[in-house]
Parts: C-alpha cells; structure tokens; sequence
C-alpha cells in the first residue's frame, strides 16, 4: 500500500513533496486540504523555501520516533530526539530561528513552536542585558532616564 | 543607526512576543520590566501571568520552609529548595531565595502564591517577583471588641474569572473547652486594585474554623465547630461566594471534644474527604485510613455524596 503524499508550495515557489504522516504534525494544514482540492499543491505564502525546509526536516524526524514505540526503548529515543532539537537549533543563525518560530506558529506545530520560543529565550533574551535585548528585538524605550533608574531599583535582585 | 553585524529581530505581535517571554526564568522577566513601559505592563498583564503560571509550574514542586521566631519576627526565615531539586531525599536550599523576615506559622500555597499571617495580618508573597503584599486590617466588629480572637485567611482562586480571592474567618469562643457561645464574621477580600473588605453571609451559622483549608474545582473548604462537639465541614464557592455547611457525623461512642479531636480534610480519589487522624498514633497510619476499615470508609463517602 503506497502512503498518500502531499505536496507543498513555498512562498517563493518552491515543491516540496511530503508524506502525509509528516505534512500533518501541522494543524494548519488539515484545514488547507479540506479547503482546497486534496491532490492539488497547498501553497504556504508566508514560508520560504530555506525554512519550509527546516520545517520538514524537524517533522521527519519526529513522525520516525512517533511511530516508532514498538520498537527500542522509548525514553532512550526521547532522549535523542532532545539531542537531535538542541543539534538543529545550535546549527541554525538568529535569523533562521526567528523565521522557523513564525513559520511553527503559522503552520501550528505545537513541539516545534515550544521549542523555537524556548530557544529564542534562552539564547537571545535570558541571558542578555537590558540594552542588547532592546537592540536585538528593536524596542524603543518608552521610560525615561529617571523612570527606568526606578523600575531597576525596584526589582534590584534581578540584576545580581 | 544599528551596527551592521547585531541581528535585528522582525516585527512580531504581542501574542508571539508573550509566548517567548512567559518562557523566561522569573528573574530575567523581573530584570526585563526596565526594558520598556510595554514590556512592564505586559508582564502585569492576567493573561501573562497565567501563560508564564502554565509553562513554568510543571517542571518539579519546589519545597518551602518557614523558620519561625515567635518572639521576633525579623528573625524568622523562609528558605525555598533549589529550583533543580528533583529528588526529596537531598533537599537543597536556595540560599539565595532565603528571604528574611517572613514568618507565618501555616503557610499555603495558591497557584504560585504564598499567603501567610503575622500579627493577625494576612500577608501574600510571590517567590517569583519577591512581591508581599500586606492585606488591609478587616473593620471587624469582633477585632474592635476583642482583644483576643482566632483569625484566618484562605486564598482562593476563581477559574471562571481569573480573581484571586481572600476569605478571611474571625472567630471568638467563650471558653477553649465548652464553646458555650460562639460569635464569627466572613469577609471577602478580591485581590485587585481598589480592592477593600466586604462582610459576607451573615447569617452563617458562628463557627470557629480549623486553619487549614483545601481548594478543588474552585471551592474551598475548611472545618469549622460550631460548639465543642459539633464539627462542621464548610465549603465556599470561590465563584459565586456561596457557603455551605455540613455536619461532619461522629462515629457511635466518638465523645471526645474539639480540643481533643485532630481532624482535617483532604482530596481522596479526587473528592473532599474527612480525616479523622485523632487515634492515629495508637492505630497507626494504615489502619485508620484503608479501606478494611468499612465503617469509616462507608462514612467518608456518605459523607461525601451529600456535598
């Protein structure tokens, strides 16, 4: 029995064709086969090629240990498959991260938008000072020189 | 403006940036509040605290302890577990969650929060953002009359709109032994600002509550004697403010008087459940609590039914 493929058109025009087990850890895109015609190339006009394929690469890997319970321990693959997330993210820039968060909140793949937040927290926010983070996300600062001098004090312990 | 190799993030809404941050450890959201105004008030926001209450309280119960000094308050300690402690056979304590001062003999927990009582005041903390909160002093007639009365606060939490309530419970007896007369006053307290004290369910039968109550599905409940042999198990509806009472039946022979009883009440196979621990130490743990002991199972649960 041949498994059901489905195709998926990036913003800018790449194919991607996918198993069906893999293309549906997304719940958005049921609701796009349901809309269109099943057979018919589901375009995704907010996702770029590059990312859409990141996108599937994370979703391969996952549907493999989803199906696979039977067979090996399972908390063993549970821990690679942590190996593998922490792995991938390591090796993509901010950019890549930023870009795969939209398209996983977009595309609503509930893990991998769990771990693209995690991860943008934990390597472009928690650590960072108060200056970097306002660079980094572009955000202009409302308070003023004596009204921030405030809000730091007030939470002093915070800083150390 | 910006140096060429410092990567700028995309403009993102408000829901995704909430997402990202509810994910930060509690100490870098307290640090970032200085980012910007916006930032401060989402961090306020009900719909942030309870995203970053969600993502944040899975991972392992943290233990806390509340060291005492009855005589002065400023000795007393609270000491928290590390938060990566996993295994309650090796406790460690945070040294750096020792915050002094605290007190509070009975301390519960309510979502995150931490409320106790010293000096007949009711105190909430939040070990996240180090915030304490001193409630009001309650305009009670009996506080104005007495100068000796049994006080408690229940924080509760109402699901349904996401408001943190105080019940607070004053009681006097005429004596510790016979109970003869009983006078008691309920006030509701909702945490919010310009929140004040309101009187509740006067016509409540007076009762004098045990100190530790128990939430399950948005009610509270706590018991509470109404003279010294009658024991009454009291529930109160976070949402509607609703109170019940239910007489707690006594076993036949059971004679003993409030003084002498140790009861409490807990969840059991996810409902309240009277616990009567008053022989436990002759009896023994296992004898008293299972269910070879049909009588006060059946008990419990009828009990429980009417509810």
């Amino acid at each position: 029995m041949s498994k059901k493929n489905i195709v998926l058109k990036s913003s800018n025009g790449i194919i991607f064709e996918v198993e069906e087990a893999v293309a549906l850890q997304s719940e958005t895109i049921p609701y796009m086969i349901e809309d269109d015609c099943a057979n018919d190339t589901i375009p995704l006009a907010n996702v770029t090629g590059d990312i859409l394929a990141l996108v599937i690469e994370y979703c391969k890997k996952h549907v493999v240990v989803a199906d696979g319970d039977g067979g090996g321990s399972s908390s063993s693959s549970q821990e690679d498959l942590k190996n593998w997330d922490a792995q991938f993210m390591n090796d993509l820039d901010q950019s890549k991260i930023f870009n795969l968060l939209l398209a996983a909140d977009f595309l609503n793949i509930k893990t991998l938008f769990d771990l693209t937040c995690q991860f943008v927290a934990d390597t472009m926010i928690k650590g960072k000072s108060v200056e970097e983070v306002r660079r980094t996300l572009n955000i202009e600062k409302d308070y003023t020189s004596e009204e921030e001098a405030k809000a730091r004090q007030e939470n002093e312990w915070a800083f150390k | 403006m910006h140096d060429s190799k410092s990567w700028v993030a995309p403009e993102i809404t408000l829901d995704l940036l909430m997402e990202i941050l509810a994910r930060l450890p509690a100490k870098s959201v307290m640090r970032f509040k200085c980012i910007s105004k916006v930032w401060s008030s989402l961090f306020r926001s009900s719909y942030f605290c309870n995203r970053f209450y969600m993502l944040t309280s899975s991972p392992g119960p943290r233990i806390y302890m509340s060291l005492m000094d009855r005589v002065d308050y400023s000795k007393s300690l609270l000491l928290s577990s590390a938060p990566s402690t996993c295994s309650p056979s090796s406790l460690v304590f945070d040294q750096d969650l020792t915050i002094p001062a605290m007190g509070g003999f009975y301390m519960r927990v309510v979502r995150g929060f931490i409320s106790f009582t010293v000096s007949y005041k009711g105190r909430i903390y939040n070990p996240s953002t180090r915030q304490l909160v001193i409630l009001p002093a309650v305009p009670s007639n009996i506080i104005a009359e007495e100068e000796i009365y049994n006080i408690c606060y229940f924080v509760c939490h109402d699901p349904v709109n996401d408001q943190y309530k105080v019940l607070c419970t004053i009681a006097v007896i005429s004596e510790p032994e016979d109970m003869q007369k009983v006078r008691s006053e309920l006030w509701v307290y909702v945490l919010e600002a310009g929140g004040s004290w309101r009187r509740v369910a006067k016509d409540i039968q007076p009762h004098l509550p045990d100190a530790l109550e128990l939430t399950l599905n948005g009610v509270l409940y706590y018991l509470a004697w109404t003279d010294s042999h009658t024991c009454m198990l009291v529930s109160f509806d976070s949402r509607s403010e609703e109170f019940k009472m239910l007489q707690v039946p006594r076993r036949v022979g059971d004679v003993l008087p409030r003084v002498d009883k140790w009861m409490t009440q807990i969840e059991y196979g996810g409902k309240v459940t009277v616990f009567d621990f008053t022989h436990l130490k002759e009896s023994g743990l296992w004898k008293t609590g299972r269910r070879k002991n049909g009588r006060a199972r059946d008990w419990f649960y009828r009990l429980v039914r009417c509810i």
